[in-house]
């Protein structure tokens, strides 16, 4: 299990080239606490290492006089932040307070008046752009109206011109004979630009007849 | 027989756990002296008299609770301390009888070897400099700051006492001379 676990954590799957492109950085090099001693390091008995008396002496004067310098300006330093915020305290009074609140309202409602002048020259732009355009597309849906009018109005007159030539009830009989007085004969050929290739009889109106 | 070869990692300790002691004693050894070795290394001596001995539940490091009397570098406590979390080391020394008037011989209240340390010490070279560009006051101290205990064996100097011992804010004076050959110090 170790083992799979030092992939990951050791510097041992660095890809050893001589590129550096094949370069990996690594965070952890060593294995952390919560893994199980390493196979070879199961058998290994640390060194015990134990300070000549010289040394032990003077390295725990050091230490004790460095503790206590870093505990003493450690203090120091809370009761001056401490005492700080005590004189902040103490002086701010009621007054003060109303005083900096009128003081602060005031700069707001400056603040406000200068936004507002320049909404209220923006809003006007604003609106006069959006008059123009509603012109603008009104005067568009006008012409295209007057256009499409003059497509159905055409259309309409094709139609009152083609409606002259419908079958209705006073004409059918007309008709009927029209088409009993011409017999249409499709049998014929056409050559390759789609004309007959045959005379036509001309159409007798049943006033020939 | 065979030679016995310790493996492993040394220790500090050395003696018995305190169940090894106290539990092939009379009575569990109540009114007897047991001395921890570690403390063995102050001149002064400390021991332990068992008054009261429980017995906890068998696990892989046997405790117990004991009820001891306990003096510490010659200083006797005011109430009598339980010992649980610590009886399971063997560190353990029973004095024998003989040895017991010897040994709890000397109790005092107040030690000889006491530190009295100077209540003030010098700021640090660049905020003592800030410190006198606000305040004017050249002569600025720091005051010490030291642990509070009831067993410690240094204390801030009061009014009208003389300190043995100012705590310097530089290398101050070393303990031994010889790793400094060569240094004025």
């Amino acid at each position: 299990m170790f083992r799979n676990y030092q992939k990951l954590y050791t510097i041992n799957n660095l890809s050893i080239n001589q590129n550096l492109a094949g370069l990996q950085s690594v965070r952890w090099r060593r294995k952390p606490r919560w893994l199980p001693t390493a196979p070879s390091k199961v058998f290994k008995v640390p060194e015990r290492h134990v300070l000549p008396y010289d040394e032990k002496i003077e390295w725990q004067r050091l230490n004790n006089n460095y503790r206590t310098q870093v505990n003493s300006i450690r203090r120091y330093l809370i009761k001056e932040v401490e005492e700080r915020q005590k004189m902040f305290e103490l002086q701010e009074t009621p007054a003060d307070e109303e005083a900096e609140f009128q003081r602060c309202f005031v700069m707001n409602q400056e603040w406000n008046q200068e936004i507002a002048k320049g909404r209220i020259s923006r809003v006007e732009g604003e609106n006069e752009k959006r008059r123009e355009e509603i012109l603008l597309n009104l005067e568009k849906r006008k012409q295209r109206e007057e256009v499409i009018l003059h497509h159905v109005e055409e259309r309409v007159k094709l139609e009152k011109d083609v409606a002259e030539t419908f079958i209705t009830r006073e004409t059918v009989d007309r008709a009927i004979e029209i088409a009993l007085a011409n017999p249409v004969d499709f049998n014929y050929s056409i050559d390759t630009n789609g004309k007959r290739s045959d005379i036509v009889e001309e159409q007798k109106s049943p006033e020939n007849l | 027989m065979s030679a016995i070869k310790l493996i492993g990692r040394k220790t500090d300790f050395k003696g018995k756990s305190l169940w090894e002691i106290l539990g092939n004693l009379k009575n569990f050894g109540e009114n007897r002296v047991v001395v921890r070795s570690m403390m063995e290394r102050y001149p002064e001596k400390s021991f332990m008299r068992v008054l009261q001995v429980e017995t906890l539940p068998n696990e892989e490091n046997r405790k117990i609770r004991v009820l001891v009397e306990k003096v510490f570098r010659g200083r006797k406590y005011d109430k009598p301390v339980w010992i649980e979390g610590a009886s399971y080391k063997t560190d353990y020394r029973l004095l024998s009888k003989k040895e017991e008037a010897d040994y709890c011989k000397v109790q005092t209240t107040e030690h000889e070897n006491i530190k009295l340390i100077d209540p003030k010490m010098e700021f640090p070279p660049l905020l003592k400099e800030f410190l006198i560009k606000e305040t004017g006051n050249k002569d600025i101290k720091l005051d010490v700051f030291l642990k509070r205990g009831h067993n410690k064996f240094y204390k801030l100097a009061k009014e009208g006492e003389t300190p043995n011992i100012t705590i310097p804010m530089n290398i101050g004076k070393p303990a031994s001379q010889k790793l400094y050959k060569g240094l004025d110090l």
